[in-house]
């Protein structure tokens, strides 16, 4: 995660703002997959 | 299993057309344009490279306005109430593929490359003194060309550009294993027919060497259904895909393909002698 994450920061994938009044933010999630078959091995933790 | 990636994943799912996504739409190869590319450079005798590129879609830009929340964990102590605007694209956003394909689109087309009418992952460059060209599979990069140097030169520029993996040699795409020789070029399926097998509990079936029964002939109302119709439809189209090597296949194939609305026990028995065919020729 903290790996990713760093990827994301070093990218500038996103600055902070506060939201607008008539936008929406959507949600994200953590997800896992093994780097073997991705789509049988899946975890999803919210 | 040992090695897991995690992902920060954006619940595309919430997304409102016209508001945060317009067009989504990515292109992709087709089997047959890499066939052509492999079949190109075995008649050259040219050397296949294969690049492969780290958090693909993490490089697409953004055209539209996005918000998101910030992820859990990782929250803002100082301020928590305020929300990501998104400028490069995530995994799980509805554009995310469109992005990330435009973005190395561009990057060729301003290095002189040129797409091709006929398939819009497909990049050719002519150069004086050399041709390269570059199927693009989401991530995945075949490259061959005749002039090693420049090759050698564009895999740079993509390394500084992308955070790209330069694999070298193509051995393995899409499931197809590739050998690469003097003599030629090997394509074979066996890894993925042997899990496919195994997969629908056909691995310990016994081999036959023929894959149709002699003038068999299938029609629509033979009678019970079969119990599990969309195994049957996987089954199907994972035998598709195996005549991407095996065409000599496609007739036979082709036969269970057609039932896949009511597939009843005959056409059950068909598609087990393909997969018992398929032990045969492995």
């Amino acid at each position: 995660m903290d790996e990713e994450m760093a990827t994301l920061d070093a990218n500038a994938t996103w600055e902070l703002v506060a939201l607008p009044k008539d936008k929406k933010a959507i949600g994200c999630k953590w997800v896992q997959m093994g780097a073997q078959s991705q789509a049988q091995c899946k975890w999803i933790y919210e | 299993m040992s090695k897991y990636k995690t992902r920060l994943v954006a619940k595309g799912y919430a997304q409102t057309y016209g508001i945060d996504y317009e067009e989504t739409y990515s292109p992709i190869t087709i089997m047959t344009t890499v066939r052509v590319i492999i079949a190109m450079a075995a008649t050259k005798g040219w050397y296949l490279h294969q690049m492969d590129v780290k958090n693909a879609f993490l490089h697409g830009d953004l055209q539209e306005e996005v918000y998101m929340e910030q992820p859990l964990g990782y929250v803002d102590q100082t301020c928590p109430n305020l929300v990501c605007r998104l400028k490069k694209a995530l995994y799980g956003l509805k554009q995310a593929p469109k992005a990330w394909s435009d973005k190395i689109g561009q990057y060729l087309i301003t290095s002189g490359f040129q797409t091709s009418n006929a398939n819009f992952s497909l990049y050719v460059k002519k150069a004086d003194h050399g041709i390269i060209i570059i199927v693009i599979y989401v991530d995945d990069l075949i490259i061959i060309g005749d002039n090693d140097e420049e090759i050698f030169d564009l895999k740079k520029l993509l390394k500084q550009k992308f955070e790209m993996k330069d694999l070298e040699k193509l051995c393995y795409f899409l499931s197809v294993e590739v050998i690469q020789s003097p003599k030629g070029i090997w394509l074979l399926q066996k890894q993925y027919a042997l899990n496919k097998l195994s997969e629908y509990g056909m691995i310990g079936c016994k081999p036959i060497s023929i894959p149709l029964e002699q003038n068999v002939k299938l029609s629509a109302d033979e009678g019970d259904l079969v119990e599990d119709t969309t195994m049957y439809k996987r089954i199907v189209g994972s035998l598709i895909y195996i005549t991407i090597i095996r065409l000599d296949l496609s007739y036979a194939i082709g036969m269970v393909n057609q039932f896949m609305q009511t597939p009843q026990k005959p056409h059950l028995d068909a598609m087990r002698r393909i997969l018992r065919y398929i032990k045969h020729i492995l």
